[in-house]
């Protein structure tokens, strides 16, 4: 039995609870690291309560916890201070209520987005959320890492989804917020606390979600534009049209031509923008009428459209691009500006393309500002001998970012780059307040320790 | 210190012109839109952040209760200074500071009154959607602080859902950022926590705001229903038939005969209830859904179904909906408005359990409300001169949340727990929970100096604490 299970009464403490649990045999510690820190066990309560009770018990015992669904987001973040036991929200996978007539859904954390997708499709409804990994990620890893996809331009993100959570506490509770109906402002909103927190304050759960009909038809408008002022104004020209679009991306060349989806046209070493509509009926056409005519006004140099079989698969494409344009020494981040200096971030990589590998994928929610720009590092050097100048590459991209009054979050690059750069930046004077929240809710550094912004 | 002394100092933060301490003038913010009302000490009214930052270090200094306050038209008690102390109101700090229309934000300050900004904005074909009832007077601070909501919310979202960036000035007077106008800033989402806090964090200076582009085609339908039972079940209906209409407004027959009295916007007196009911998308697509709304309330009995075919229409039609909390005047002396919300399809069994609890108290509710989010708005209509009136209203207040909380519902949609119900909150939480966001509030306001008096329960009554103070925080100072 390993040190720390030993030493420390974990195995004891655990058993004596009843939560299922295992150590982890050396290679699994390898696999279940978190940036190299590696765990010595695994639990999987069965419980709300048990999850609260495995918790406490690591507060008790002064041991780290990383909270654990598919696994798919644990690069994001820094290295962690401590890990010590893995709780996982494997057995924590049922829907709890779905109630169609209400437009709500309440799950547990564990289960994956999929599995809820399927389920409500049997409804005609649908959650408004494709992140990356759709199909294997769980909505407790969705929530904690905030991740969204395409169709939060139109349908929004997780903080105008979700509407009630259940959490387990550090303090061995399990406590509530928000509730099953879709208004609600009784207390305090702290499921906007925990959307994006990274696990570092609580254990989410259970989650209600607002769920929508499932559209009909869809139609998607992709324009190909030389470049990137052109694209900016049919970009302008849509979100501010009552056209009410659900998604608005851009595709940068590498991007686009790693869609394995037809119809789509070349993008020939521009960019291309494209646009989903879902209307009802005789408005479906209209929207893609317009579409197409703002790109042709706009000086796209060609436009296409995807009906709904076409449309879902690009649509699905696009969506995992994220994660599917990097292998394992692959740098991925996410950056977000104010909708309209988008063009601003385009240029600005643009001019700096050099840094960023031979190939640099940029692509994202042009509508709403978020662009997710990855590349592979390797070359003579290799890839830790890269490490310094790419962190400095990042910080000065960053730099830039926050002067357009937006960000840079590293989310995925290989651990020796991490050794050279806080992947969150700097949060500003907000942070003395996140720290105390995180102090008051996880006062012994439980959860997640040191991943999180600012050091938290 | 005693008020005038109180008084001096804070002129010489904010101005001579710009406290008010005289009894006389301190009625006029004892009160807001509920039945409550309390003494501040002083009222201020700041110009600037800096202001505001130095009457928070003030407050915190001499340890008296501060509390942010907008146009006072809240109706859960949330502006009311319980405690006393300084009122901080925002009527000399309500610039639209900005509006960037490339990126589609507005940056306002808390004063600014909700209307004013679409008003403003209107020939740019944007506007800022979320639209309480009281949106000629409300303001955006207040509406944070509320995370108000409003008729099109059903399609839209609520205040949260529009605001993307806070200037705050915390318990300690230090003014931060939070948000802005990027989405998902790195770090905790504070924008979020802060907004429908009700002003028991600190204060809000400055608000970014998401604008959103006008519909290009808007159609509004009056559905008549000889009985409230159908037009619950048509409102089920519409949502089942998977459209989601911007509004779905429901006034029953007691709101009718006051509206028709008050504004005369045309509603049949006779029926048993109106749904008031707006879509809005491409002209494409509104007759569309237009006809499909038409079926479902037919299906459900509809005995008319009006289509506004003019604004002038429109107007008169909406006019009789955001006119009724006021024409309730004319068929009560006074009336105690309730906010409550329940799932959906459990609308026609609470609207009967309502009423059966009017008749057994022999006082009459009349019920105006956001039916497609199941924001139950029911009006308690009373007489505060007649002795009891007063108590059994509020006794009724407990048990119409009793069965929202029964069937699944929340204490609150829109208005805010305030002080109101602040002692129904058991009905939804348990010690757990309160604990839980307990700790938050002495995190952000270790003093309790801020809005004292609103959310938690009296502790030992219906809540029993045994986190906070006593444990978990002690070690935590600013």
């Amino acid at each position: 039995m390993s040190d720390v299970l030993d030493r420390t009464g974990l195995a004891a403490g655990l058993e004596s609870a009843g939560i299922q649990w295992r150590e982890l045999a050396d290679e699994e510690r390898a696999a279940d690291a978190v940036d190299g820190v590696q765990p010595s066990a695994i639990c999987s309560p069965a419980t709300y309560q048990e999850a609260a009770q495995a918790l406490a018990l690591a507060d008790r015992l002064g041991l780290a916890v990383s909270p654990r669904g598919a696994g798919t987001k644990v690069g994001l973040g820094n290295p962690p201070r401590a890990c010590d036991l893995i709780v996982s929200t494997e057995r924590l996978s049922q829907v709890v209520d779905y109630a169609p007539a209400n437009l709500t859904v309440t799950a547990e954390a564990g289960l994956t987005l999929a599995a809820l997708q399927a389920r409500l499709a049997e409804g005609d409804q649908y959650l408004a959320m494709d992140p990356p990994n759709g199909g294997q990620a769980t909505l407790g890893g969705i929530i904690a890492a905030n991740a969204s996809g395409p169709r939060r331009f139109g349908l929004g993100s997780a903080r105008d989804l979700v509407i009630g959570t259940h959490v387990s506490t550090t303090a061995g509770t399990v406590t509530k917020a928000g509730g099953r109906v879709v208004k609600n402002v009784a207390g305090y909103d702290l499921n906007k606390l925990y959307i994006g927190s990274l696990g570092t304050l609580v254990l989410v759960t259970e989650i209600t979600f607002k769920v929508a009909p499932r559209p009909t038809a869809q139609t998607t408008v992709v324009g190909r534009f030389a470049g990137v002022d052109q694209l900016g104004q049919a970009v302008q020209a849509i979100v501010r049209s009552p056209l009410l679009p659900t998604a608005v991306d851009l595709l940068n060349a590498t991007a686009a031509d790693s869609l394995a989806v037809g119809g789509v046209p070349d993008a020939r070493g521009g960019y291309l923008l494209a646009t989903l509509g879902t209307a009802a009926g005789r408005a479906l056409r209209r929207q893609r009428d317009d579409l197409w005519k703002i790109c042709q006004h706009a000086g796209a140099t060609e436009v296409a459209d995807l009906a709904d079989g076409e449309s879902e698969r690009f649509w699905s494409s696009v969506a995992e691009r994220p994660v599917q344009a990097i292998g394992a020494n692959g740098v991925r981040a996410k950056i977000v500006v104010p909708p309209g200096r988008v063009p601003d971030v385009v240029r600005a990589i643009e001019e700096r393309r050099a840094r960023f590998g031979d190939r640099p994928e940029l692509g994202g929610r042009a509508g709403s500002g978020v662009l997710y720009l990855s590349w592979d590092l390797f070359g003579a050097e290799g890839v830790d001998g890269q490490a310094s100048s790419t962190a400095d590459s990042l910080r000065e991209l960053r730099a830039r970012c926050q002067a357009l009054g937006g960000s840079l979050v590293v989310e995925t690059c290989p651990r020796s780059v991490k050794n050279h750069l806080d992947v969150w930046g700097d949060v500003g004077a907000s942070l003395a307040v996140m720290q105390r929240l995180k102090a008051a809710l996880d006062p012994r550094a439980v959860m997640n320790p040191g991943r999180f912004a600012g050091g938290i | 210190m005693d008020r005038h002394a109180l008084a001096q100092k804070l002129q010489a933060i904010v101005g001579t012109d710009n406290v008010l301490w005289q009894d006389y003038d301190l009625m006029l913010d004892q009160y807001d839109g509920s039945i409550d009302k309390a003494l501040p000490q002083a009222v201020v009214f700041p110009t600037s952040t800096a202001q505001v930052a130095e009457v928070v270090k003030f407050c915190v200094a001499e340890k008296l209760p501060c509390t942010g306050r907008g146009a006072g038209t809240g109706l859960s008690g949330g502006a009311i200074p319980l405690e006393g102390g300084v009122l901080v109101i925002f009527s000399k700090m309500d610039r639209i500071l900005e509006v960037d229309l490339e990126n589609l934000r507005a940056v306002v300050e808390p004063g600014e009154v909700n209307l004013h900004l679409s008003q403003a904005i209107a020939s740019t074909g944007l506007q800022y959607i979320p639209d309480p009832s009281s949106q000629k007077a409300c303001t955006i601070g207040g509406n944070v602080g509320e995370n108000s909501g409003g008729p099109h919310t059903l399609l839209y979202g609520v205040t949260t859902n529009h605001v993307l960036g806070l200037e705050f000035v915390t318990s300690a007077g230090d003014v931060i950022e939070v948000g802005g106008k990027a989405l998902d800033t790195p770090g905790y989402d504070l924008t979020g926590l802060i907004v429908g806090s009700e002003g028991t964090f600190g204060i809000v200076t400055r608000v970014t705001v998401r604008l959103s582009p006008i519909a290009e085609a808007v159609k509004t339908l009056l559905a008549i229903f000889e009985r409230v039972e159908d037009a619950s079940l048509a409102v089920s209906g519409v949502i089942a038939a998977g459209i989601v209409p911007a509004a779905i407004e429901m006034m029953d027959n007691l709101s009718i005969q006051a509206i028709e009295a008050a504004v005369h916007a045309g509603y049949p007196t006779d029926a048993g209830a109106v749904l008031l009911i707006e879509v809005e998308s491409l002209a494409e697509g509104v007759d569309e859904q237009v006809a499909a709304i038409d079926a479902v309330c037919q299906h459900h009995h509809a005995r008319e179904i009006r289509i506004a075919k003019t604004a002038k229409e429109r107007n008169l039609l909406w006019l009789g909906r955001k006119g009724a909390f006021g024409a309730m005047g004319r068929i009560s002396p006074d009336f105690y408005t309730m906010d409550g919300c329940v799932p959906r399809d459990k609308l026609p069994e609470v609207l009967e359990r309502i009423s059966e609890i009017g008749r057994r108290h022999g006082i009459r509710i009349a019920n105006v409300f956001h039916a497609g989010d199941g924001n139950l708005h029911p009006l308690v209509l009373f007489d505060s001169e007649k002795p009891g009136d007063e108590e059994k209203v509020r006794a009724m207040g407990y048990e119409i949340l009793a069965v929202c909380a029964d069937v699944g519902g929340a204490l609150t949609g829109e208005h805010g727990i305030g002080f109101e119900k602040r002692e129904m909150m058991c009905l939804t939480f348990n010690d757990d929970d309160l604990d839980w966001m307990h700790l938050v509030k002495e995190t952000m306001d270790p003093l309790g100096l801020f809005n004292p008096g609103k959310i938690f329960p009296t502790p030992g009554k219906c809540w029993n604490p045994h986190l906070g103070r006593t444990g978990r925080l002690t070690a935590v100072g600013w």
